[in-house]
């Protein structure tokens, strides 16, 4: 007679016995392999490879790119003068960024354009100034009677293969204040100090860590060409440099945007405000633009990454991201890698009525000139796009990948010379 | 004795069921669309492997050939068999890609590199996909309805053995990139 103690007994058997056959172990396998094709999970194409080189977008320094692609479709980046920041080498992924913003209301965000109150002031906040785009904003709203404003720029472009020694006041030299792999290419050209009270990262890389000291006494005992740094490159820092003789060779005038002041602007004096995140950049903290704004302001962010601006504004319209967007760094042109999706908004079209890409032919081709305008974006406050989380997410992906460039080893050795 | 048997019945039916059954129900055998013969193409037409199954220009391996290739000689008929004909009637003609079902594609976690092994490593296409270029008839394809990939499919194991039996480098990040 059956009963549930035999029941359980044979089930209990079939569990052991089943766990001496192939099928959990094939099963778990093929459910895992079953998994990296779903859809909606982004795969590489198959195919013949070629190579396309751009210029990347995602911070001011404008790193040459060679994209290997299947098709239309980047599927690996690297760097055409040496390496990339980590970054970059997963830019090609940026299209596919999960929380990705797809959708706006361009018609309904130029409806409230068109009914805002008109006594108050037109203004665009542009996260990249010095870029083509940034120039037909300007024209737009001189010509609109509107404000031009722009992020606090770093004091100076510094020009770090220059130097042979470098005093750090602070500055997250290795940590993406200059683009981290043309600082790695000339590490072993410098020595570095660093003054810092904590051991940061760069600190920990350094040639000479110190706390504190005086940087002035500091500078003047270092071999030349000396280059001071500090985190904004302040008057201070600068004034140092000149009369140490490194004006025009380590530190040089940092180019001038053509921006409005915000801090003159009167309190509640804008009517519209248009804010291009397209292209992050430097962060002006949301209370500081805030309080500029007008009762029932409409504000329009143009935004791939809704952790922005966009998360204050009223109407978000989407845009292409690297490496779909075309754009300029400093005077050399982006090639968009692959076609931007369906729905994305031009935010030079839509603000100031042109086209970028019509500009774009009539600027003269510029070599990169090697100075490089510090970048402090990564490390900003704000939480932006190129947020630190995602930076040093993006560090983790590729951390294996960036060894040739950044070893384990090579660090450890410069640690122990130190 | 007599109380371990309802469990021992349960064991010996779940081993049963594992090792004959399970595999049966798995994998199921899919024709390839065209009855092709590497015999016939390496004995009678002199065929070698890579002249079909080649490199591209930038060192990527092609795979299976494309219709084009194929065509360049069978436009039209070249012997008298059925197969040929049908090849022609069904995809030479309306120029419609056969959708071969590859044996040996591999997961998209695992990069392989054809032209590292082949050129570096100086092996012969038989060392991993054994006889299938002298067979006269192109064998079942089973494909596991779970993955989608091919029962055929060459094995994590298979490989870290070989490397290992070469004393080359098997690490994780060799393959899965």
């Amino acid at each position: 007679m059956t009963t549930r103690r035999t029941a359980v007994k044979f089930i209990a058997g079939a569990g052991v016995g089943a766990l001496f056959t192939p099928a959990p172990w094939r099963l778990i396998r093929d459910t895992a392999l079953w998994s990296e094709n779903w859809p909606g999970i982004p795969r590489p194409k198959r195919g013949p490879i070629s190579a396309k080189t751009t210029v990347c977008t995602l911070c001011p320094a404008g790193c040459a790119v060679r994209a290997r692609c299947v098709g239309d479709q980047p599927v690996a980046m690297a760097g055409v003068n040496g390496g990339l920041c980590p970054l970059c080498v997963i830019g090609h992924h940026l299209p596919y960024y999960p929380k990705r913003v797809k959708q706006g209301a361009p018609e309904e965000a130029r409806a409230a354009v068109a009914k805002a109150d008109s006594t108050k002031r037109l203004a665009v906040l542009d996260l990249r100034p010095g870029r083509t785009a940034s120039a037909l904003y300007r024209k737009a709203m001189k010509e609109q009677n509107g404000l031009y404003l722009a992020p606090p720029q770093p004091g100076a472009l510094v020009n770090l293969a220059a130097a042979k020694s470098v005093l750090s006041v602070g500055a997250p030299l290795f940590e993406g204040w200059l683009p981290p792999a043309e600082v790695f290419a000339v590490r072993d050209r410098f020595r570095l100090v660093q003054i810092e009270p904590e051991f940061s990262r760069t600190a920990a890389m350094a040639d000479e860590w110190l706390p504190s000291g005086d940087v002035a006494a500091l500078a003047r005992r270092l071999e030349g060409p000396v280059l001071v740094v500090d985190r904004t490159m302040s008057s201070a820092i600068v004034a140092l440099n000149k009369e140490l003789g490194g004006w025009g060779k380590t530190v040089q005038a940092a180019p001038e945007f053509g921006a409005d002041d915000l801090a003159s602007v009167p309190d509640g004096a804008i009517g519209v405000l248009y804010i291009d995140e397209s292209n992050p950049g430097e962060y002006i903290p949301w209370p500081e633009i805030e309080r500029k704004l007008a009762s029932g302001a409409v504000t329009v962010a143009f935004a791939w990454s809704p952790d922005g601006y966009a998360r204050h504004a009223k109407f978000v319209l989407p845009t292409a991201v690297f490496p779909e967007a075309l754009d300029d760094v400093d005077g050399r042109v982006t090639t968009p890698l692959m076609k931007a999706p369906e729905g994305v908004v031009d935010p030079v079209e839509f603000i100031a009525k042109a086209s970028l890409a019509d500009a774009l032919k009539e600027i003269k081709p510029k070599e990169d000139s090697g100075w490089r305008l510090p970048y402090l974006g990564v490390f900003d406050a704000t939480p932006s796009p190129l947020s630190t989380k995602l930076y040093q997410e993006s560090n983790l992906l590729v951390a294996p990948r960036q060894l040739a460039v950044v070893s384990g080893a090579e660090l450890a050795d410069k640690v122990v010379r130190a | 004795m007599k109380p371990l048997i309802p469990f021992l019945a349960g064991a010996v039916l779940a081993l049963g069921a594992g090792w004959a059954g399970f595999p049966r129900v798995i994998d199921r055998a899919r024709p390839q669309p065209v009855d092709f013969s590497h015999k016939v193409h390496a004995e009678k037409a002199g065929a070698k492997c890579e002249d079909c199954h080649a490199f591209r220009d930038d060192g990527t391996f092609a795979g299976a050939p494309a219709l084009d290739k194929c065509a360049g000689c069978h436009a039209a008929p070249m012997g008298t068999t059925a197969s040929e004909k049908a090849f022609i009637d069904q995809y030479v003609t309306p120029n419609r890609e056969p959708q071969w079902r590859s044996y040996a594609r591999q997961p998209e976690n695992v990069f392989f590199s054809h032209v590292s092994h082949m050129k570096l490593g100086k092996l012969q296409c038989e060392k991993c996909h054994g006889n299938l270029g002298t067979t006269d008839k192109l064998p079942a394809h089973y494909e596991d309805p779970i993955s989608g990939y091919s029962r055929q499919t060459m094995s994590m194991d298979a490989c870290i053995a070989c490397h290992r039996e070469n004393k080359l480098e098997h690490s994780c990040m060799d393959c899965h990139k």
